[in-house]
């Protein structure tokens, strides 16, 4: 056979299985054009393609964040190397790992779950759980908002929208409301529901601590807002995880209402205002005491090392046990925020809170009226500036002020006189900051009326501290 | 950079001089011959000037033990006096003790009432208590000085004495292990062994004497007072080497107990121990046997 002839043959050949291959892969066959299948498979890969980007540039379907906040107390004039009666360390003058927490959270619209865990060794090596919420929001297309009292930037401030605000505005506001059940902060005030890597300061003001120890407490809640307002209702266990006598549990039936109403807005390009009024009103608890059976007491009056069963022996009669008591408790605050835009510096945040409270201490001087036979009121507030140089530093004063017992009284010789029992903190801090990372010193210069001097009138117990705390984000 | 940490530095420093003067500082105490509960203690000799109010009485028994918690004062004081100030002569600091209510019988005199511990590292012997009047500007008055005879810590007399004393209401239990393998414990108060019937009439002059358990001090929890088992042995102990233990029968609901053993062979401490009992020492059998290991001695 000729070269060509062969060569015709084996290109006929190669031709015809091209053909009917492309034939018998197209579906349905010979009938239709090529043009608008070759059109229809590319707009499929092309429509594949997108969803697939969608896929990789959508977020986890687990939000996984968290920080630590490592301190090291470079003095505490209180610390001593010593410990106390319940054999509890006095020794300040520590590293010491203040928080360490890890979240994972999930808003799938209408629904939104979150759950955090924090762990220190404040007291020893702890881990529990802080934070838990299952919430229902609505609109579903708003994102869960975490600080819904604050401003929201992405909201376009009142009097200044332009054309598409207000799509602007739907997708960047917060929900109307969000219903949340759980383990959460106590919706009072603006400090004691602010998360503890936003603050510019170490540590909330000792009123905070005192009323509402640790903030997280058990219990449902509604928070939202429309526009510049903004709320929140809580009923609340009222023992939160810093409480001092029930930590996290509730010993009597009866719940705390909690409430906090409030605006948040822009007033002008670079200056933002928030503020609210709190209340909270509930019935605290205090505790009966069981039975107990008479006593045999010696004491060794004329040391002798001897028995005298005339003089050294007595008896301590037993007692039947007593009840259980509740008794009524409440607080009003007022809140007032300010940030205000410098040019080159940054912001300059001004805030200030002042709240008035009665049989509410549960952190520090817990607050007992059944045993004092009388109420006790507590008056708190603090004042305090922090401002941005640059994105690289902050700075920041505080002036916060706390009187458990405004009605506290000593007996002297001659006359009862009332007692001062309040105690103030001047906090002064400096941060260098990264987008991920802090590291902060701070001076606590502290006044109380824990001492005596030598007259034996109460006076401050020197309790002035120096920390430096690392912080990192992720 | 290190201008910076230098800064940082100078700051810290103008900052405690600035606010830590004329404060009263955090001390407890524990160091100190006398404690005073609930009291401030100030780490200093009490001032020379004397130019406060007086002490007008002052009543203090004149015997404590030392280790002893109870020691009472009171008394009363000038007029113009707001505070007493209390501290033994040579101490590391004194303490105050805002003053009390005047009594019906002399309305114009504060009155003062102290309730002190004896520090149990205190060498026995005569102290003087020094009492000081302080008035509402922090001056101090003329001292008053009242003696105070510290006697050694309560404990029986024997050739051999081997205790164990502990710090609250737990029930603690000395056991002693003798050379011959007599175990000296609250099941066994004496070392003296009553021979079976099998072996005849006792002779009338066999020693029934020899070591002695004194006391099984709170026991069930039954607080006495006295937190404290001695072995005693009145005449020559016996020879050889001695095994002390320590056993926790129960906390009795507290956390923890701390003890201390001593031996005393003729008044000479010849050997001593001190320890911690937690829950978990309160698992074992409390028979004989039972006990951590304290202490080992030999006697010649």
């Amino acid at each position: 056979m000729p070269a060509f002839v062969r060569r015709s043959s084996q290109a006929f050949v190669a031709a015809w299985i091209l053909w009917g291959g492309a034939a018998m892969a197209q579906a349905p066959p010979a009938t239709t054009a090529p043009e608008p299948v070759r059109t229809d498979l590319e707009a499929r890969v092309a429509r594949l393609e997108k969803e697939a980007e969608a896929r990789r540039a959508a977020p986890l379907p687990v939000a996984v964040s968290g920080y630590v906040h490592m301190d090291w107390v470079v003095f505490r004039q209180s610390s001593q190397d010593e410990v106390t009666q319940d054999r509890e360390p006095l020794n300040e003058d520590r590293f010491v790992l203040r928080r360490a927490r890890i979240r994972a959270e999930r808003d799938q619209g209408l629904f939104h779950g979150a759950f955090e865990i924090d762990a220190n060794t404040i007291n020893g090596p702890q881990v529990r759980p802080v934070n838990a919420e299952a919430t229902f929001k609505w609109p579903a297309d708003r994102p869960y908002a975490r600080t819904p009292w604050a401003y929201n930037p992405a909201m376009p401030r009142v009097g200044s929208e332009g054309p598409g605000a207000a799509t602007a505005r739907s997708a960047a506001n917060e929900p109307w409301f969000m219903v949340t059940a759980g383990l959460f902060r106590t919706p009072f005030g603006f400090e004691v529901a602010e998360s503890e890597r936003d603050r510019p300061w170490l540590e909330r003001s000792t009123m905070s601590n005192a009323l509402f120890p640790q903030s997280f407490d058990l219990g449902v809640r509604v928070v939202g807002g429309f526009r510049f307002l903004r709320y929140a209702l809580g009923i609340m266990n009222g023992a939160p995880l810093g409480d001092r006598t029930f930590p996290g549990r509730d010993p009597s039936k009866s719940k705390d209402l909690v409430f906090r109403v409030g605006g948040a807005t822009a007033i002008t390009d670079g200056f933002i205002l928030e503020g609210g009024v709190s209340g909270a009103t509930g019935r605290g608890f205090h505790a009966g005491v069981p039975a107990t059976k008479d006593l045999i007491q010696w004491e060794d009056s004329n040391a002798d090392g001897v028995v005298d069963n005339t003089t050294e022996i007595q008896v301590i009669p037993g007692a039947p046990a007593t009840p259980s008591e509740s008794f009524k408790r409440f607080a009003v605050g007022a809140d007032l925020r300010a940030t205000i835009t410098l040019p080159v510096l940054g912001d300059l945040h001004l805030r200030g809170e002042v709240v008035r409270a009665s049989n509410l201490d549960r952190g520090l001087f817990v607050s007992d009226p059944v045993a004092t036979s009388r109420d006790l009121r507590q008056l708190g507030y603090y004042a305090g500036a922090s401002q941005e140089i640059t994105r690289w530093a902050l700075v920041g004063v505080r002036y916060d002020h706390y009187d458990p017992d405004a009605d506290a009284r000593e007996q002297e010789p001659f006359a009862v006189v009332p007692r001062d029992l309040s105690m103030s903190t001047w906090s002064f801090s400096a941060a260098g900051r990264t987008r991920v990372a802090r590291l902060v010193a701070q001076y606590d210069h502290r006044r109380n009326a824990l001492g005596r001097d030598a007259s034996g009138r109460p006076t401050t117990l020197a309790d002035d501290s120096f920390t430096l705390r690392a912080e990192v984000r992720f | 950079m290190r201008r910076a940490a230098l800064a940082l530095v100078m700051l810290v420093l103008a900052f405690v001089t600035l606010f830590a003067c004329a404060r009263t500082k955090s001390d407890e105490g524990r160091d100190a011959m006398i404690q005073v509960e609930g009291a401030q203690f100030f780490r200093e000799p009490m001032p020379a000037d004397e130019r406060g109010p007086k002490v007008l009485t002052a009543t203090l028994a004149a015997r404590a033990r030392a280790g002893y918690v109870e020691q009472a004062c009171s008394g009363d004081l000038e007029p113009a006096a707001t505070a007493i100030a209390i501290g033994l002569a040579g101490d590391v600091g004194y303490w105050i003790v805002p003053a009390g209510l005047p009594l019906a019988s002399a309305p114009s005199a504060p009155t003062f009432e102290i309730v002190f511990g004896v520090s149990a590292n205190v060498a026995p012997g005569r102290y003087d208590v020094v009492l000081r009047a302080v008035d509402a500007s922090g001056r101090f008055g003329p001292s008053a000085v009242r003696p105070l005879d510290v006697a050694p810590a309560a404990r029986p007399d024997g050739r051999l004495v081997i205790s164990l004393s502990w710090d609250n209401q737990a029930d603690l239990d000395l056991h002693v292990v003798l050379p011959s393998g007599i175990e000296l414990f609250k099941r066994n108060r004496t070392e003296y062994q009553r021979p079976p019937p099998s072996a005849g009439p006792v002779p009338p002059n066999a020693p029934t004497d020899g070591g002695v358990l004194d006391r099984d001090s709170n026991a069930m929890c039954v607080p006495d007072g006295q937190r404290a088992e001695n072995a005693v042995w009145t005449e020559a102990p016996p020879k050889g080497r001695y095994v002390v233990r320590v056993d926790t029968f129960s906390l009795c609901g507290a956390p923890s107990a701390h003890w201390r053993v001593e031996a005393l062979l003729d008044g000479k401490r010849i050997g001593g121990a001190q320890g911690t009992s937690t829950e978990v020492d309160t698992r074992f059998e409390h028979n004989r046997g039972a006990g951590v290991l304290a202490l080992e001695l030999d006697v010649p």
